[in-house]
């Protein structure tokens, strides 16, 4: 479990617009997520709950294509969401178990049990047992992980032969339901390649999160992610699973990611978040392979960069995207914020 | 990070939010666009505009299911539909079609339906246009009987499936659609456009906007987003008045304020927190030297001053900072500090 400690600063722009002023109140002050929470349901009113009436936001996240963010994506956000005073939930989708990694878990060593045996159990009848597969990361239920080891690659083995095999992640997200509705976000990282099981975990929401890197090779990609997703969308009449992008590794000087950014602009309007991900060193300091104790995402590790701040505006965004609650309570644009911080005299 | 007390003053942030709605990112050429997938979210199969069946062919169908036949009609007899909801159709689009139609012809014919005497346009205006921009007088048209709903479904979806439509211009079509009886929620409009319920629900937002707004919207289509939009409507909700929400519409089209800043705007302008928001993009003064080369910059923001100088300029900074100082000292002693 990580010990998360959030400044006044960062806690003022992880709030609703309607916070300002927090920052003049909480000076010398920390605040842990659930502090957070506490101080906007009290603002919100309508109390709290343990467990919600509406089961969580399913966001999976995609690219048909390595190396491209995903799970830097999914691990910040998670931690962005999870401070701004959301119950999270991420299920690392991918055997490479990145995700399990960037969140301190150490696969190699750690008994844990993955989505795969968890959807694996669900789908021969036998007792899932899903809360001991959980794994808290930070303190309070506010970020939680599924995580995950080599041995998820087998899944697409038994799953071959299954049923109703797309199926089988909205099965098991149903049958759990009295677990899943602790969370009001779930977010999931998958693998690049096209596999059963990522079939099983795209279509949990109307809308995939496709992480775009800012090259060439990233844009040819989303040929691969298209021919999927629009198979899925043919097989399944009804389902019209969405895609939104999240554009990463911009940087306003090379002038290949400008040309990259474009077309993701002209050709998917719609489609393209507007908050853009940098190319930033922070995001190269998440693991330590020396010492554990200083990995960490970007917001728990430098919440001053303007990684952290991009992270900030686009967990933002997708929380007006996807309607994601706090504590029931969901109000579009509640974060716009006045004036934008230019740099002060020194 | 800020341990080293006599650092340089802080770079201005790079900007990594907004940068294609507020137009830093150009749009990208047509040849890279073009090699983009698409992404189907609806197929044939499930829109409502069905693929004609085969019991339907069997029990004779409905009349464009049978055997239509192509007439030539004189373009002069032509109206314009009623129900065109897109507003820009540029003359350059015209220009390259005609292109194409002088030299292979015209692939697909334009539709029409009949209308007192005259021929009424249910699809094919840029088509018409490219014709006549051709100096053609007579045109390949289907003629089909078709009642206002009819017309208006063709009309409108055919521009949804195959235009690239602002935002607005997307609204509009929903709204004649909800007009004319061929949807009456947001799940049915859902259900035949290419859009979902939420991004359908986003775009009604456009509805919900003051007058003065909607008459900008009319000139420039462009102008703001449904996610935008949607921000907006939500201010009104909030008890913000109409003059206001239609001020921050102003603003965006005479090019005082990119869209993505609206919301923030106006919910400063109903505060009363005016220096955040209005001086947030930093009132600049650029210092020049004789030759008019850029010296030093200086930005204005809500919390300080900040003075750059130009790259590779020579400049000696003792003298500025000396004087500042004194600047500052003075003003210190005037406040009584």
């Amino acid at each position: 479990m990580r010990t998360i400690e959030i400044k006044p600063k960062l806690a003022q722009s992880l709030l609703p617009a309607d916070f300002d002023g927090f920052i003049q109140d909480a000076k010398g002050r920390t605040f842990q997520p659930k502090d957070l929470r506490a101080t906007r349901v009290a603002r919100q009113g309508g109390g709290d709950a343990p467990i919600f009436d509406r089961p969580p936001v399913q966001i999976p996240t995609r690219m048909s294509k390595g190396g491209v963010g995903k799970t830097t994506v999914v691990g910040n956000l998670g931690s962005a969401l999870a401070m701004m005073g959301h119950k999270v939930l991420l299920i690392d989708g991918d055997p490479q178990a990145s995700l399990t990694g960037l969140m301190g878990i150490d696969w190699a060593t750690e008994e844990l049990t993955h989505i795969g045996e968890l959807m694996r159990r669900c789908y021969k009848g036998q007792s899932v047992k899903i809360e001991e597969a959980v794994k808290p990361i930070y303190a309070d239920g506010h970020l939680d992980l599924i995580a995950s080891d080599i041995t998820l690659a087998d899944t697409d083995s038994w799953m071959m032969g299954a049923a109703n095999r797309e199926g089988i992640y909205n099965r098991l997200a149903h049958d759990c339901a009295g677990f899943f509705s602790r969370y009001e976000v779930v977010l999931i990282d998958t693998a690049p390649s096209t596999s059963l099981l990522t079939n099983a975990l795209m279509v949990s929401s109307k809308e995939i999160l496709a992480v775009v890197m800012l090259d060439g090779q990233s844009l040819k990609a989303m040929q691969v992610l298209a021919s999927n997703v629009n198979e899925l969308n043919r097989a399944f009449p009804g389902l019209n699973l969405g895609v939104h992008i999240v554009a990463n590794g911009y940087h306003p000087s090379y002038g290949s990611c400008k040309e990259a950014l474009q077309t993701l602009g002209s050709s998917y309007p719609d489609n393209l978040n507007d908050n853009i991900l940098p190319w930033a060193a922070s995001f190269r300091r998440q693991i330590n392979m020396i010492d554990d104790n200083l990995s960490g995402t970007v917001l728990e590790r430098e919440p001053g960069t303007v990684s952290a701040e991009a992270i900030i505006n686009l967990a933002w965004s997708l929380v007006d995207r996807y309607q994601i609650r706090l504590a029931g309570h969901w109000s579009p644009g509640g974060h716009a914020r006045a004036g934008e911080t230019i740099g002060e005299a020194a | 990070m800020s341990d080293t007390p006599a650092k340089p003053a802080k770079k201005t942030p790079p900007k990594f939010s907004g940068l294609v709605k507020d137009g830093t990112i150009n749009a990208a050429p047509e040849s890279a666009v073009a090699m983009m997938p698409p992404f189907a979210h609806t197929f044939p199969t499930n829109a409502a505009p069905a693929a004609p069946s085969v019991a339907n062919a069997e029990e004779g169908g409905r009349p464009e299911e049978q055997a239509e036949t192509v007439r030539l009609i004189p373009i002069n007899l032509i109206d314009a539909s009623r129900f065109q909801n897109r507003l820009t159709l540029t003359e350059e689009r015209v220009a390259v079609l005609a292109d194409n139609i002088r030299q292979d012809g015209l692939n697909s014919p334009v539709i029409v339906r009949t209308a007192g005497g005259r021929f009424e346009l249910v699809a094919g205006e840029t088509r018409m246009r490219a014709c006549r921009l051709l100096g053609h007088t007579e045109i390949q048209a289907f003629v089909r009987e078709m009642d206002d709903t009819r017309s208006a479904r063709s009309t409108v979806l055919d521009n949804f499936f195959h235009e690239s439509l602002t935002d607005y211009e997307v609204y509009k079509g929903l709204r004649t659609l909800i007009a004319v009886g061929a949807a009456t929620s947001v799940r049915t409009l859902a259900d035949i456009t290419p859009w979902g319920k939420s991004q359908v629900q986003r775009l009604m937002a456009f509805e919900r906007l003051p007058r003065q707004a909607i008459e900008i919207l009319e000139r420039q289509p462009s102008l703001i987003g449904s996610a935008t939009a949607e921000l907006l409507a939500g201010c009104l909700g909030k008890g913000i008045d109409d003059g206001l929400v239609a001020r921050a519409v102003e603003r965006i089209r005479d090019g005082k304020m990119p869209q993505t800043r609206a919301a923030a705007w106006i919910e400063a302008q109903a505060t009363g927190k005016k220096a955040a928001a209005g001086q947030g993009r930093a009132a600049r003064a650029v210092v020049t030297t004789a030759q008019g080369s850029v010296l030093f910059t200086i930005d204005r923001g809500p919390k300080g001053i900040k003075i750059q100088g130009a790259k590779g300029a020579d400049i000696d900074w003792d003298p500025i900072h000396e004087a500042l100082v004194g600047l500052l000292k003075s003003q210190a002693g005037e406040g009584g500090g």
